[in-house]
């Protein structure tokens, strides 16, 4: 077991401690957020009854879009920096490589997210706390970075890598996408889980049958 | 290398070959339900001349489909088995299928306007041929921006088994979004009161659906080849580079 948890545990810690010291990344997708919802109030000017209607797809449109950002980051750095080559070379797993990446941009997300929300909700006036809004948060944000490391290794590999990811990722996560913003519609439409348990259960199948598959399916792509 | 040379020494060469009998038999056939669709069969009571499209858009439709799955299919074989055979399969496959993909959308569009009153509805059907259709280019783009090779191969690949099974989410997850107005299923035209036209309908549609799936076949075939002749200049181009590095 320690073949997986050391590695997979020094390559994430590898990542915070970078960003720690840094703090590139968080900060910057939360400004990209926050410029995505500040766009989107001028774009659809929604009205205070509006609001409800709306707010579902622009908050996870800012998700979405920064979060794409970050994954892109996960392994640009790597390339640029050399250290692509390291990490093929060590003793690592392909499994522990891509596990570490993967839970290092979902932290990162889900930091955004939190930074994000509060001020969201204060921009529209909406409720700051929702269970099922976070519920479905965590584990839309999970199948994102699921198919999103696997992507990005592949993109980062490509000439305009900017570009790629994106056209990658966004249709293979239409699932988790609409799943996201109907469980916020609902949450924010002041409705129980009951109304949102079929997206739940879909949401769900498609991060465990993505995370196993993609952690299979991620060392055809890191090969030389 | 050694598959070029004996290929190149083949001096003989039939008069038609396979591939062309077999776009010559396609061509012909689907000449041949054109005239069963434009002055065959009678036009159908409840919708008109338009419904006369169906006869082009649901072959294409499922041959479209088949072309995806295929193309699912071999970029999983392709990773087990690592043969480029398989990959120039795959890439074949995406670039019909697109092509395919793109004829469903627009027969479908035109279909739709008189008979909907609009060119697109985001019903679960039509969505989900739409994100296909946007994985498929994503397919090609992928491989347009990858250097040639193996890496290439293996990252479209790859995309190829991840689209394929998200295919299905897509579908359940555009009909579980809902508030969309379901319009009648379109495949199989209306039977109408006469079995005889009814029967007539029913030829015509087989005729086409076997004519296209023979159209598809041959530009997948030709297509295969082509991409195989790709990769065999693509290998001499690297041999001629690494043989001219090594002796300066």
């Amino acid at each position: 077991m320690s073949g997986f948890f050391r590695p997979m545990a020094a390559i994430l810690w590898k990542d915070l401690l970078l960003e720690l010291r840094t703090r590139d990344v968080v900060a910057s997708l939360f400004i990209f957020a926050l410029l995505v919802v500040v766009i989107f109030n001028f774009a659809l000017d929604p009205a205070p009854e509006l609001v409800a209607v709306t707010a579902p797809g622009i908050v996870w449109v800012a998700f979405a879009f920064s979060g794409m950002l970050g994954l892109n980051r996960g392994f640009v750095m790597e390339k640029e920096q050399g250290t692509m080559d390291g990490l093929l070379l060590s003793p690592a797993g392909r499994e522990a490589i891509y596990v570490g990446k993967l839970l290092a941009s979902f932290l990162f997300m889900v930091l955004m997210e939190i930074m994000i929300y509060p001020v969201f909700a204060a921009l529209f006036n909406l409720p700051f706390f929702l269970p099922s809004f976070i519920a479905i948060s965590l584990a839309s944000t999970l199948g994102f970075a699921a198919v999103g490391t696997v992507f990005s290794a592949t993109a980062v590999n490509t000439r305009s890598r900017d570009i790629m990811l994106p056209l990658l990722l966004m249709p293979v996560t239409v699932p988790v996408f609409l799943g996201a913003v109907k469980v916020t519609g609902n949450a924010l439409a002041g409705e129980g889980w009951a109304a949102s348990a079929s997206w739940f259960q879909l949401v769900a199948i498609f991060d465990i049958l993505f995370l196993v598959v993609a952690a299979f399916l991620f060392e055809y792509v890191l090969e030389e | 290398m050694a598959r070029l040379t004996t290929s190149l020494q083949q001096k003989r060469l039939p008069l038609v070959t396979r591939r062309e009998l077999l776009l010559l038999l396609s061509a012909s056939s689907v000449m041949a339900s054109l005239v069963l669709i434009f002055f065959w069969v009678p036009t159908e009571i409840n919708q008109g001349v338009v419904q006369r499209i169906m006869y082009l858009h649901v072959p294409v439709a499922l041959a479209s489909l088949a072309i995806f799955g295929l193309l699912f299919v071999t970029s999983a074989v392709y990773l087990w088995k690592r043969s480029q055979r398989w990959d120039a399969l795959s890439y074949a496959a995406a670039e019909v299928g697109v092509l395919a993909l793109t004829l469903t959308i627009v027969t479908g569009a035109i279909w739709a306007k008189p008979t909907w009153n609009a060119w697109w509805t985001w019903e679960p059907m039509l969505t989900t041929l739409l994100i296909l259709w946007l994985m498929g280019v994503a397919y090609l783009a992928l491989r347009a921006y990858s250097p040639p090779g193996e890496r290439g191969a293996r990252s479209a690949a790859v995309l190829g088994v991840l689209a394929g099974l998200t295919a299905p989410f897509v579908y359940f997850s555009v009909e579980l979004w809902g508030n969309l107005s379901h319009p009648e299923k379109v495949i199989g035209p209306g039977r109408s009161a006469d079995s005889e036209i009814g029967a007539s309908i029913g030829l015509t549609l087989m005729v086409s659906m076997l004519s296209f799936a023979l159209f598809f076949a041959a530009l997948m075939v030709h297509r295969y080849k082509l991409r195989r002749s790709e990769d065999d200049v693509d290998a001499l181009h690297l041999f001629n580079m690494q043989r001219r590095g090594s002796r300066p």
